[in-house]
C-alpha cells in the first residue's frame, strides 16, 4: 500500500544507549611495551566500534585511567561514531580505588541524563584492566561494585595482564577477574568491541549471549 | 444494540529483518474476535526473542487471551465500573499463562529441557464496545485510543525494566503484580490500536509516552478507506521505510467504527 507508506510518519526517538567506561591502569610498570600495546588495542577499539552503523550511533564510551597525573577522565561519555581513542602514556601509583568511585559516579550522572531526557538504555558496563593491585583505598569502591552488580545497576569486569593481583581483583568485581594472554590488547578490545555491538543492537527480551574470549591466558 | 458490523478490524504481524536474515520466524502474533453485540476483542504478543518456542508462545497467548475474554463475557452483562471491567479483564492474562503452563507441560523434551521461560512472551488485550476500551498489558507494546474528533491517547504503554532490553513476560512469577489495567470512556470512540514493541520507536514519543498522531492519524484513516485490509497492512509492516526504522517484529491490530 503506497499510499499508506508514503502518508505515515514516523517518530524521532533518540537511539537507545549503551554506556561503557574503560577503567585503565597507566600505572609507572605499564610502561613500555604493555603501554604501547594497550594503546594499540583502544585504536583497534575505535576501529572496530566504528565499522558498525548502529553501534556507533548506540554504544558511549568513556576512558577513566589512573597511574600518571593521578585518576584521570582522559574521555567523558562519547557516543562511539565520536570516540578518538586517547594516547596514554604511563607513571605514577595505582590509586585504583578512587578510580572505580570515578567510574561509578560517571555511570550514575548518566544513567540520570537518559533519564532526564526519555533516552532508553542498555545495561552500562565498566570494563577495568590493570596489571598490578590498589595502591590506595579500595574496600569501599569494592562495596560500591558488588551492591551496583546486586542490584543489576551495571555489569564490571576486571581483567588482569601479567603481574596483576588476581585475589584481590577477585575481593572487587563480582565476575571472575580473567588473565590477558600476554600483551593481546587488540584481541581483547576487538572482542569489547563485539561484545558492544551485540548488546547495542538487542531486543526486548533478549540476553545477550557474549562472543567467545579468545585473549585470556586459561 | 449494536451491530455486529459496527467495526472494521484489520491485523497483520511481520518479520523483523533481524529474524529474517538468520532464518528465523515472526514471534509476533495477533487475534480476536468480534461478539454477536459487537464488542470487541483484541489481543497481540510479542514472543521473546531469546525463548526457544516463543512463536508458539505468542501464538498460544493471544488465542487463550482472546478465548478466556470471550468465555468472561458470555458469563455475565457488560460491566459498567472500571472495577468490574478489570475483574473480567485478569482472566485474560490469567488464561494465557495457564495455557503456556499447558503447552510446556505436554512438550515432549525431557523436563530440563522445558523451562516455562522457553515459551516467554508479553501479551496485550483490548475489549471494546462503543462506548468502552478495557485493555491490559503484560510487558512491551502500546493500546493507542482515537477519539470522535481524532484526539490520540495511549491507554496503555510499554512496561519494561530499566534496561532497553528487559520487560516483563507472561511467564514471570510475578506476571499478574506487573499487569496493567486502563479502562476509558472515550468521547465518541472511533478506533483503537494494538501495538507490539517492534513499533514503539516509530509510533510513540518514548519520552512523553504519547501517541505520535503523524503514525497513526493516517493509519486510522487508511483503515475507514476502500483501500483497507490485512495484505496492505502488512505490506506496509514489511516495507523498506519502516524496515529502516526497526528490525524486530512487528505486528499491529486496527479496530475503526464503520
Amino acid at each position: 500500500m503506497d499510499d499508506l507508506t508514503a502518508a505515515v510518519e514516523f517518530a524521532s526517538n533518540p537511539d537507545p544507549r549503551c554506556p561503557c567506561v574503560l577503567l585503565l591502569d597507566t600505572s609507572a610498570s605499564m610502561g613500555g611495551a604493555p603501554m604501547a600495546a594497550l594503546n594499540a588495542g583502544l585504536l583497534a577499539f575505535q576501529t572496530d566500534l566504528q565499522q558498525d552503523s548502529l553501534a556507533q550511533r548506540r554504544v558511549e564510551v568513556a576512558v577513566v585511567t589512573f597511574g600518571e597525573g593521578g585518576v584521570q577522565v582522559r574521555q567523558d561519555f562519547v557516543t562511539a561514531g565520536q570516540f578518538e581513542a586517547p594516547a596514554l602514556q604511563a607513571g605514577g601509583q595505582t590509586p585504583m580505588g578512587a578510580a572505580i568511585t570515578q567510574a561509578l559516579d560517571m555511570v550514575g550522572a548518566r544513567k540520570a541524563t537518559y533519564k532526564a531526557n526519555g533516552v532508553a538504555y542498555y545495561r552500562p558496563w565498566v570494563f577495568l584492566i590493570t596489571d598490578g593491585e590498589p595502591t590506595d583505598e579500595w574496600q569501599a569502591a569494592a562495596s560500591r561494585v558488588r551492591a551496583e552488580e546486586a542490584a543489576n545497576g551495571l555489569a564490571f569486569f576486571a581483567v588482569g595482564v601479567a603481574g596483576a593481583n588476581l585475589p584481590r581483583l577477585a575481593q572487587i568485581a563480582v565476575r571472575p577477574p580473567v588473565q590477558l594472554a600476554g600483551l593481546q590488547f587488540v584481541e581483547l578490545f576487538v572482542w569489547l568491541s563485539r561484545s558492544q555491538q551485540r548488546v547495542s543492537s538487542a531486543q526486548v527480551g533478549e540476553q545477550t549471549a557474549l562472543p567467545p574470549i579468545g585473549w585470556s591466558a586459561v | 444494540m449494536p451491530l455486529a458490523s459496527a467495526w472494521r478490524v484489520i491485523g497483520a504481524s511481520a518479520i523483523g529483518t533481524s529474524h529474517r536474515q538468520s532464518g528465523g520466524q515472526c514471534e509476533d502474533a495477533h487475534a480476536y474476535r468480534q461478539r454477536a453485540d459487537g464488542t470487541l476483542v483484541l489481543a497481540v504478543a510479542d514472543g521473546a526473542g531469546s525463548a526457544a518456542w516463543a512463536a508458539a508462545g505468542a501464538a498460544c497467548a493471544v488465542a487463550a487471551a482472546v478465548a478466556a475474554a470471550d468465555r468472561a463475557l458470555d458469563a455475565q452483562p457488560l460491566p459498567a465500573t472500571e472495577a468490574a471491567w478489570q475483574d473480567l479483564l485478569a482472566a485474560a492474562p490469567a488464561a494465557a499463562r495457564a495455557a503456556l503452563e499447558q503447552l510446556a507441560a505436554e512438550s515432549p523434551a525431557p523436563a530440563p529441557a522445558r523451562p516455562l521461560a522457553a515459551w516467554a512472551t508479553t501479551l496485550v488485550l483490548a475489549v471494546v464496545t462503543t462506548r468502552w476500551v478495557a485493555a491490559v498489558q503484560v510487558g512491551d507494546g502500546a493500546v493507542v485510543v482515537q477519539d470522535g474528533l481524532g484526539g490520540l491517547q495511549a491507554a496503555l504503554r510499554p512496561a519494561r525494566g530499566e534496561y532497553l532490553n528487559e520487560t516483563v513476560f507472561l511467564t514471570a512469577d510475578d506476571y499478574q503484580a506487573r499487569a496493567q489495567y486502563a479502562v476509558l470512556a472515550p468521547v465518541a470512540l472511533r478506533g483503537v490500536a494494538l501495538l507490539t514493541d517492534g513499533l514503539q520507536m516509530l509510533a510513540l514519543n518514548l519520552a512523553a509516552g504519547t501517541p505520535h498522531a503523524p503514525f497513526f492519524t493516517p493509519l486510522f484513516t487508511f483503515a475507514t478507506g476502500p483501500g483497507a485490509g490485512d495484505a496492505p497492512l502488512a505490506a506496509f509492516l514489511d516495507s523498506a521505510r519502516v524496515c529502516a526504522q526497526t528490525d524486530d517484529d512487528k505486528t499491529l491490530l486496527i479496530a475503526v467504527r464503520q
